[in-house]
This record gives structure tokens, sequence and C-alpha cells, in this order.
């Protein structure tokens, strides 16, 4: 087969892997909710799949331009050396995260089934396999390598800058590939593995746990590199007053490929002292061990690659069961228990269990730099934790996907789903009155009443949570949002419209009144009457009577 | 029409009534007593299958010992031990639809509503499946709604047909009285189910012509020459 008639080919595997990729990991809700209308659920998905792949590269490409002209404010080694390594890592962030949309069904090799009963040899199934996985990231990956050694060659006007720039961006790719299709096959295990033992079970939560955190850290990504600008800085102007600190920054990807296209556009200053010179050696011997580990890195992708379209990764183990017993739970508890097991398998459910790690860890962090805890902090702190969970309230609709057609024909009242899912949506906030609690007892404190700030919220948090949901989730009485009388109404968010964005607006602005209501309530009575125990008192009345609000409303409607 | 019965969908004119109730009007009431089959098999597919019967128990609100026992009993007819702790996404069409049976038939259900439900089965699943509709109608006060194409099914295990023709009812009752009304059968045989609907539908000739055509474009290239 010649390689133009494999690409054609490709593009029908790579949209199947697209396809399959949604509904693994968002379900077709909307589809589902809407009455089904597969064809046009298909097309919905493969166009939501194109725009978000050309979403991704504008802002991958737009991302590191911009970060790449900020050495233009400096003109510096160093400000050349922080530009790059951001650029870099913005690129592989964003690589990453679009890849966790669209290849977690690649490694069950589902997609290319039809495929192996065609008359086509293995070298032919391989290159469509392989083509398929390229058309994943092609333009994406072009435009984001192009942008940046475009970007530096006009900003250096240096050749070996920018050949340097190029193999450090090819570099990086690697890695960024290589990761997705790592999370992609650990998916595909995950979801494959089954198993009721609590081994298995821990081991899917821990898994999922890393993911959702190496999601959001991904996310937050501006952060740590922007926290470790300076530290480049002070490795390039010999102001890092720990020793062996510079040569060690010199080592981690992508600083040492910063500090490489720096030294290459800056060749007299990064010899013109001998600590300075060791610096840029360590960073050119890193440089070359990263290309020879990308080397390694590639052979690994493509060897997956290959495995995939042999179906050697698509082995399911099975286990004889003789005991068929099952635990029967009132219906929110099993509403609840069902969408704990679905988000568990679900890396775009991972981050709602992230989600009190990475509150803990930010929360612990942010009242750290505190010498006294006041008021006002411990407001701000428990504020936040609430938007950390008010984002991942909506997403557990997502736990429904295709299975909603099937809860739709069980007696299930729309009030049992928010609760359960808003009960989920709750605990992922405990977390953080213990982290403020914990951070209170061993710091200083103006008042031990603060104490009992972020646990009254817990109510205004369940509150929001119910009410974010209420959105979504209708009245199959009243025909609810949705204008139907089906049974239970619920739409996923994994494709949105914009009157879905609306509704999602809506939702969040909702949620944010009632969290944000007894805390402003303490804020006012705590900062003008200084009436602690006031303060907490009326907190605690509002928080409650948002609960029981929200409640009475679901009641009826 | 199915889904309109399982109040999943509201009719756009007209109305019906299950087991009493109006299902746009109190679906959870039907629901309570329906099994539903769907023809494609939506389950959550990272559950595994005991994951999901348990949720289904609860929402019905089971009583634990009874949901034990039928769903043992049924999870060992249907031959489900080898699947039942494995992702549902991991299951064969066949397995699946097994699946979908056993959530259907567990809490015993009034009326059955069972669209196309042999599809991916085996032969010992889907006589197993027979038998369970047989008993089914056989319980006082209860009924089977089963919707299929394959008419040797419909013709061994269904007392009353409907025949459904591009959206509409073209006919109603016993093989009996579809016979007599088609005509089919007249001269002297038993005319099966097949060709009462062929006739009732009037597609006898129509099948005629595409066999014909089948024929010719399947034909080796010398008779196609010669003919």
């Amino acid at each position: 087969m010649k390689l133009g008639e494999a690409w054609k080919l490709s593009k029908t595997s790579y949209v199947e892997v697209a396809y399959r990729s949604n509904v693994m990991t968002r379900g077709t809700a909307r589809g589902a909710f809407a009455g089904g209308d597969p064809a046009k659920r298909v097309r919905s998905i493969v166009r939501g799949t194109l725009i978000s792949k050309i979403s991704f590269t504008v802002l991958v490409s737009l991302a590191s331009a911009y970060v790449l002209l900020q050495y233009e404010r400096s003109r510096t080694p160093a400000g050349l050396a922080g530009a790059v390594t951001f650029s870099l890592a913005i690129a592989v962030a964003y690589i990453v995260l679009y890849s966790l949309q669209v290849l977690p069904s690649f490694s069950g090799g589902e997609s290319f089934e039809l495929l192996t009963t065609l008359p086509l040899s293995k070298r032919d199934l391989s290159l469509v396999t392989f083509f398929s996985f390229a058309r994943t990231f092609d333009f994406m990956l072009v435009a984001s390598i192009a942008t940046q050694v475009v970007v530096v060659a006009l900003l250096t006007g240096s050749a070996l800058a920018t050949v340097l720039m190029f193999l450090a961006a090819a570099v990086n790719s690697a890695f960024a590939v290589w990761i997705a299709l790592t999370f992609s096959t650990l998916f595909y295990r995950n979801i494959t593995k089954g198993g009721r033992g609590k081994g298995a079970a821990l081991a899917r939560l821990a898994f999922l746990i890393s993911w959702g955190f190496a999601a959001l850290s991904i996310a937050f990504s501006f952060n740590f590199i922007a926290t470790a600008l300076p530290a480049i800085d002070g490795a390039l102007t010999g102001t890092l007053s720990r020793p062996l600190a510079a040569e060690a920054l010199a080592l981690l990807h992508p600083i040492s490929e910063g500090i490489a296209v720096s030294g290459a556009a800056y060749p007299g200053y990064a010899t013109s002292t001998s600590s300075l010179a060791i610096v840029y050696g360590v960073s050119y011997a890193a440089f070359v061990a990263y290309l020879l580990l990308a080397v390694v890195v590639a052979r690994r992708t493509l060897s997956t690659i290959l495995a995939v379209a042999q179906g050697k990764l698509s082995g399911v183990a099975r286990t004889l069961t003789t005991e068929f017993k099952l635990r029967i739970r009132s219906p929110v508890p099993a509403y609840l228990v069902k969408d704990a097991r679905i988000a568990s398998k679900s890396p775009q459910m991972a981050f709602v269990f992230a989600l009190p790690v990475f509150e803990t860890v930010f929360i612990g962090l942010y009242l750290s730099g505190f010498g006294v805890l006041g008021s006002g902090t411990i407001v701000y702190a428990t504020g936040t934790g609430c938007a950390f969970t008010l984002f991942g309230a909506t997403a557990l609709l997502n736990t429904e996907g295709t299975g909603l057609e099937f809860t739709m024909a069980l007696p299930v009242v729309s009030k049992t789903i928010v609760d359960a899912k808003s009960l989920i949506s709750t605990l992922s906030y405990t977390p953080v009155p213990v982290a403020i609690s914990a951070a209170l007892l061993l710091g200083k404190h103006g008042t031990s009443l603060l104490l009992a700030v972020p646990f009254l919220e817990i109510a205004a948090v369940s509150a929001a949570s119910s009410a974010e949901l209420a959105f979504f989730v209708g009245n199959y009485k009243s025909g609810g949002i949705l204008q139907t009388s089906s049974a239970v109404q619920t739409r996923g968010l994994s494709l949105l419209s914009a009157g879905d964005i609306l509704r999602l607006v809506e939702s969040l602005a909702v949620a944010a009144l009632l969290v944000g209501g007894p805390l402003v309530t303490y804020a006012i009575v705590a900062e003008l009457l200084k009436n602690y125990a006031m303060a907490v008192v009326l907190m605690g009345g509002v928080s409650v009577s948002e609960w029981v609000g929200v409640q009475l409303f679901l009641r009826k409607r | 029409m199915i889904r309109i019965i399982n109040g999943l969908a509201d009719p756009t004119s007209g109305g019906l009534r299950v087991l009493g109730y109006d299902p746009a009007e109190s679906p959870i009431e039907v629901k309570s007593k329906i099994g539903y089959v769907p023809e494609t098999s939506n389950l959550y597919e990272s559950l595994s299958p005991r994951d999901l019967f348990e949720f289904v128990a609860s929402i019905r609100r089971m009583d634990a010992a009874v949901a034990n026992a039928r769903v043992g009993k049924l999870a060992e007819a249907f031959d489900l031990g080898q699947y039942y702790d494995s992702p549902i996404a991991t299951l064969s069409m066949g397995t699946k639809q097994k699946v979908s049976i056993v959530a259907a038939l567990m809490h015993e259900p009034q009326l059955l509503v069972l669209d196309e439900p042999m599809n991916g089965l085996d032969a010992k699943s889907s006589r197993i499946l027979k038998d369970i509709i047989t008993l089914q109608t056989q319980r006082p006060g209860a009924a089977v709604l089963f919707s299929t194409h394959i008419m040797e099914v419909a013709e061994n295990i269904c007392n009353k047909i409907g025949i459904i023709y591009q959206g509409k009812l073209v006919a109603e009752g016993s093989l009996e009285e579809l016979r007599a009304k088609s005509a089919a059968g007249a001269d002297g045989e038993e005319a099966t189910l097949e060709e009462v609907f062929l006739r009732l539908t009037h597609e006898e000739e129509e099948i005629a012509e595409t066999v014909k055509a089948l024929r010719e474009a399947f034909a080796p290239p010398q008779a196609r020459v010669g003919g």
C-alpha cells in the first residue's frame, strides 16, 4: 500500500478512535437526552473533535509565541532561557491535555477491528494504525514546533539557536506524545481490568488520583513555571545562593533546552565566567541526553502503536465467579456508589477525586505563607475551596453517558440524582475544613471561632451543588429545563452548545451566590461589628437556611 | 411506541395507559411495574454486571434476599459467571444482552417489554428466554410485549400478534386470525407468519423482483452473457 493510500484510509479509523474516546470518557449523554439521533450524535462528536484540535492548535501556538515574545522585554540570556523553557512546558501541557480527550480508546484497538477483516498485510495495517495515531496530533505538533522555531529565529537571528530550538521542540513533542500514549494505555487497562477486590479498587483510585492530579498540575503549570523563572534567572546571573542549584536546574527538562538555546544565542556570555560555562556545559550535556531519550521514547511509542495494530494490548482477563451476592442500598447511596464507580474509571472524572488532594495542598501552601491567620485569610481560603468544588459538581453529570438511557427506564426521581451527585460534590469539599483547621491549630490565629467558618460552609456547599445540578437535571412532571416529560432528564456537558454554556454560567452564578452568602455574612459582621460569635452564628444560620431552601425547592419542583 | 410505553418519550398525539397508568403522567409507577429490554443495550459500560444489578435492585428498592436469589439464578442460567465482575465495556454483544435481560427480569415485572431480545443471544440463552417468556405469560395479571423482526420467534411464542409496517399497525390478532385476514395458505397449506406478513404488507412481489435482480448480479459471467 502506498503511503498516500494509507494516510487516506487512516482517516476512518482516526475518526472512530476520536468517537469512541469521547463515548468512553464523557459519554454521549446529550444524544441520549435528545431522544438519540445516532447519526447526528456521531457528526457532532466528530465536528467537536476537529474544533477542539483546531482550538488547541491555535491556543498552543499563540501561547508559545506569546511566552517567547516576553524575551523582547529583557533581551538577556536569562530572559531567553526562561521564555524557551516556559514555551516548551506550555506546549507539552496543552498537547497532553488535548490527547486526554482523544486518545483513551486508541489502546483498545477496537477502532481498527474492521481493518483487520480487510485484505491488508500486517505492514499496511501497522501503517494505517500509525497514521491514525499521527492524525491525533498532526497539525498541532507541526504548528507548535514551527511557531517556536520561527519566533526564536526572528528574535535571536542566530542559526544555531534556531536549530537547537527545533531540536528542543522536537524532543518536547516526542515526550508529550509518549506521555499521552502512556496515559491512554493505562486508562484502557484501568477500564478493562475490572475485578471486585479491594486491591483492584484501591489501585484504580490511586491511578485516578495521580492522573487527575497530573492533569490539574498541568493546567496550573503556568503558575508552577512562573515560580521557576526567577530560579532560571538566578542560575544564569550567578545569584543563586545554594551551591550546585544552577547546575541542577540545568539538568532538568525543559530548563536544560532553554539554557542551551540561550547559550547558542549568546555564545560570549555562556563562556564569560567559569561558573556560567559549567552551567551551560551541563545544559548542553543534558540536552544531548534528552535527545537520546527522545529517540528511545519515540521507539517505545512506535512499538506501542504496532502492538495496538496487532491487537496485543486488547486482551481481557476473566475470572469465574460463583458467588453472585449483591449489596442492596437505598436509592441515593446506590446512585452515589454507581457514580463513584463510573467516575473512578474515567480520566475526565479523575479530577473529582484529585480535587480533595489538590485543595488540601493548595490551601495548605496558601495558609503557610501567613504569620497570623485572620478572618479575611480564612474566608478567602474557604471560598477558594468552594470554587474548586463548584467546578466539579456539573462534571459529575458526565458519569451518565449512554447509560442514562438505561437509568431513564428505571423508577428513579430526579431528586435522587441531584442528591447523590451533590453528596459527592460536598464530600470533595471536606478536606478544605480539615486543611484550614490544621493550619489554624498549627499556626497563630486571631480567634478560635475561625475554626467554625469552613465547617459551617458545608451546608452552603451542599446547597450550591444541588442548585447547580438542578439546572441540568429537570423535573419529569412539569417538563423541567429540557421541556420534556421523560422520567429523568439530565444533560452532559460533553458537547457544549450556546444554550449549554448559558445554563452553565447561570448555574455557576447561582452556586457562587449560595457559597458566597454565608462567607460574606461572616465577613461583614466580623469586620464591621468585631463580634465574631455573632458572625459565626449568623453565618451558620445563612448556610443552613440556604440548604433547607434548596431542598424545599427541589421537593416542590 | 415502545419508548412511549416505557415513559421514555411523549406521544405526539393521542395517549395510552399501561397497567392503568398514563406513562407521561405517572412514569415512576409505570416503570416500577415494567421490565424493559431495549433493542440496543445502553448500559453503563464501565460498571460490571454485578455493579449494575446492585444499582438496579437498589433503585427498585428490592429486598436483598429476594434480589440475591433471583439474580443468582438468572446469572447462572445465562452463564454470566465469568463475566460477572468484568466491565460491561469488555463484554460481547450477546453477553451485554443477557445482562440487560437479567436487569429487566430481577424484580419480576408485571409487564415485560422486550425489543428484539434475541439479538446476539446463543441458542441456549434464546431457549431459556423463550421459556421465561412463556412462564411470564402464565402468571396471573402478567404480560409480555415482544417486538421482533424474526417471524419464526413471534410465531412460536406469541399468542397475539400485531404487524406494524412503515409505522402503522396493519393487522392484529392471533396467528389464525391473521392467516384468515391475509388469505395466505388458502391453497390448503398452513401459511407461516412470514408469508402472512409479506402478504399483508404487499411485499411479496417486491421480494421476488429483488431476488431476481440479485440472482443476475451474482450469476457467473458466462451465464450472464449466455442468458
